[in-house]
């Protein structure tokens, strides 16, 4: 697709239609030399459908390690061995200071996060719903949660503890998520984000780019996220750990990150476009682009188990991009 | 006509090989913000096109420092000026050939000797100078620069000889806003050592500073002429206002409207070396790589004349990151 082509997509959204899979699929041709064009696009698109505030969301691990699962990215399953943290569940008064330091921070959301295949049958349930419930009490912060399967009735008693967003990654396509997790299915991730929205909660849902999909996996898995109608994407880009499934992994082109964060946004004009974690390894100092291509969000802060940049470093570079840190996107 | 479609039927006459007018180079100053990004992805296409995936690097070498009789109101080494900066007399033959032989190792494809003063009319220093020069050469396989300030003929002469390929010699601003910046002497003279230059086939390293004052058209007027004197290599500095000079508290320019200004002269200048030099990362912080995708193709590494640079590593590792390639000697 030339630039013409990039033209006449980004008017068509623009004019508030939405963009076909045929049509994102050749977005994924567009030449390197013609990215700056089409990221520029995206950040047009981001403007109209979600202003200029970009969300700051940060993350409290809350339990850590020792995971079930296999997921081949993950620096916290038991069949990798890594140099991750193990800890128990924190107690509230340690998770309350972690999401105050958050918010010293600057951010306006936190994300509660916990390690394992999910809460069924997990005696912590309890007291991780009094944390929120004490979190949400003595802090100003949104709290989000992120907690693995949870069912229908755990999805309503967060929602009812002020949790207005859950998180629950689809992590990749359907068709290449077998190459990352054989412990459970995709399916049992749709019916969490399912349940959560049965409850009323909006979704953060999103995943992982540079695992070995292909360019068509991520214009499935974006298509994914489109019919689900999550609120808000977080994209993580692999940071092949050591250790893990996937440690040997090469980094993604920082120019090719950029081309899908865009061709999300055209594929998700309305929504938060979240980089995550890997963006500092992946994209060195490109970050500064990722701004202007799409992106409304940030995970700021350390990730669950390596650190990030320091959160003013992310506050500069959001303004030098003439956009405004802010969670107002939502309110 | 929405705005970004004049961007577009601008970039794609200048594809075709043509000009743009005045303006119309004006008209690309009034785009809204959300359109900049456009612009720049339209230069980086025009930098590609005339210019390549090459990126010209060149380091400079402060080699007399301070103690200037001129009263350039950016500048550091001024007389005019209180700051604390280092005042030397012309460094010796010998730790000029280090420093050339340090930028080589930092992969500078080209390194510029740069003396403080007015120029070098009647100064004792230049044969010194053309002598370090000659030596460079048989030491290095840099390609050589300098900037002595004014030259008589007779100056561009002998450094032809000793083989300078490229003389550097700023107009700073447009020549309705160079009385503003400097009046102990003329942007005519300018214009002349750079006519002298060109005259006597060496290419022509000019440019200036943004983010002085200046009006928008202003920039564009500077554009224009260094079109018009058919410069070879335009270093672009934004004003990092240095302590102690006269534009100490001026202030910054948004880091989107210097994006922007890259991206124009890219346009105005499609085949020339439109160069990052100082205050890039004072103004720019984590927008500097963008540069690169908005019309740049050169830029100053390592260390300024007064102020320190981001680090020659920084800057090679941003070009490999982009999938573009260092002119090589």
């Amino acid at each position: 697709m030339d630039y013409r082509g990039i033209i006449a997509l980004g008017e068509y959204i623009l004019q508030g239609n939405q963009i076909n899979y045929e049509d994102s699929l050749r977005l994924t041709q567009v030449t390197t030399e013609d990215v700056p064009l089409l990221a520029a696009f995206a950040n047009k698109i981001r403007q109209q459908f979600a202003g200029n505030g970009v969300d700051m969301c940060g993350l409290v691990s809350a339990r850590s390690g020792m995971c079930s699962e296999d997921c081949k990215f993950c620096a916290q399953s038991v069949y990798h061995s890594t140099t991750a943290p193990v800890y128990e569940l924190r107690n509230a008064e340690e998770i309350i200071i972690a999401a105050q330091k958050a918010q010293q921070d600057g951010a306006k959301r936190i994300s509660l996060v916990t390690s394992g295949k999910g809460m069924d049958n997990d005696p912590d349930f309890e007291n991780i719903v009094e944390a929120i419930k004490a979190t949400i009490r003595k802090t100003t912060l949104k709290v989000c949660a992120n907690l693995g399967t949870i069912t229908l009735p755990q999805a309503r008693i967060l929602a009812t503890s002020g949790i207005k967003r859950y998180a629950h990654n689809l992590e990749t396509s359907k068709n290449f998520y077998p190459s990352v997790c054989t412990t459970h299915s995709y399916e049992e991730r749709l019916a969490t984000i399912q349940a959560a929205k049965t409850a009323g909660m909006e979704l953060c849902t999103g995943g992982i780019i540079g695992m070995g999909e292909s360019w068509q996996d991520r214009i499935d898995f974006a298509f994914a996220l489109r019919e689900l109608d999550v609120t808000s994407i977080p994209i993580n880009i692999l940071n092949p750990i050591k250790g893990t499934a996937f440690e040997d992994i090469a980094p993604t082109a920082p120019l090719d990150i950029i081309k899908a964060f865009a061709i999300f946004r055209f594929i998700l004009p309305t929504k938060i476009i979240r980089p995550a974690g890997g963006r500092e390894l992946n994209l060195r100092d490109m970050q500064g682009q990722l701004m202007l291509s799409g992106a409304n969000g940030l995970i700021i802060g350390n990730y669950l188990t390596f650190s990030g940049r320091d959160a003013a470093a992310d506050f500069k570079m959001v303004r030098d991009a003439g956009l405004i840190p802010t969670d107002y996107i939502t309110d | 006509m929405i705005n970004y479609d004049l961007i577009f039927s601008l970039g794609k006459k200048i594809l075709q090989g043509n000009d743009i007018t005045f303006d119309e180079a004006m008209a690309l100053t009034e785009i809204e913000e959300t359109d900049i990004p456009i612009l720049l992805g339209v230069a980086n296409k025009i930098r590609e096109k005339f210019t390549g995936s090459y990126v010209d690097t060149c380091q400079i070498l402060n080699a007399r420092s301070g103690g200037c009789s001129e009263n350039c109101k950016f500048c550091a080494q001024s007389v005019h000026h209180d700051v604390n900066v280092d005042v030397y007399p012309l460094m010796s033959e010998d730790d000029i050939i280090k420093a050339a032989q340090r930028a080589e190792a930092d992969h500078a494809y080209r390194f510029c000797v740069v003396t403080a003063g007015c120029g070098m009319e009647g100064d004792a220093d230049f044969a010194k100078i053309a002598t370090a020069i000659k030596r460079i050469g048989n030491e290095t396989s840099l390609q050589r620069c300098c900037s002595l300030g004014t030259l008589q003929e007779d100056h561009v002469n002998t450094l032809k000889l000793v083989g300078i390929t490229r003389y550097h010699h700023n107009l700073e601003t447009s020549e309705s806003y160079f009385k503003e910046i400097c009046t102990s002497h003329t942007y005519q003279e300018r214009v002349d050592t750079i006519k002298r230059v060109k005259a006597a086939g060496l290419e022509v390293c000019s440019g200036g500073i943004i983010g002085m004052g200046e009006t928008w058209r202003q920039r564009i007027e500077l554009a224009f002429t260094l079109k018009e004197l058919n410069v070879d290599s335009i270093p672009i500095n934004v004003l990092n206002p240095v302590k102690g000079t006269a534009l100490e508290h001026q202030e910054k320019l948004p880091p989107m409207e210097i994006l922007q200004t890259f991206a124009i002269f890219r346009l105005i200048l499609p085949n020339k070396i439109i160069r990052y030099a100082g205050g890039r990362e004072h103004n720019l912080g984590e927008l500097v790589p963008l540069g690169f995708l908005s019309g740049v193709n050169g830029m100053l590494i390592g260390n300024y004349l007064t102020t320190e640079g981001r680090g020659a590593s920084k800057d090679l590792q941003t070009v490999a990151n982009l999938g573009l390639k260092l002119l090589e000697n």
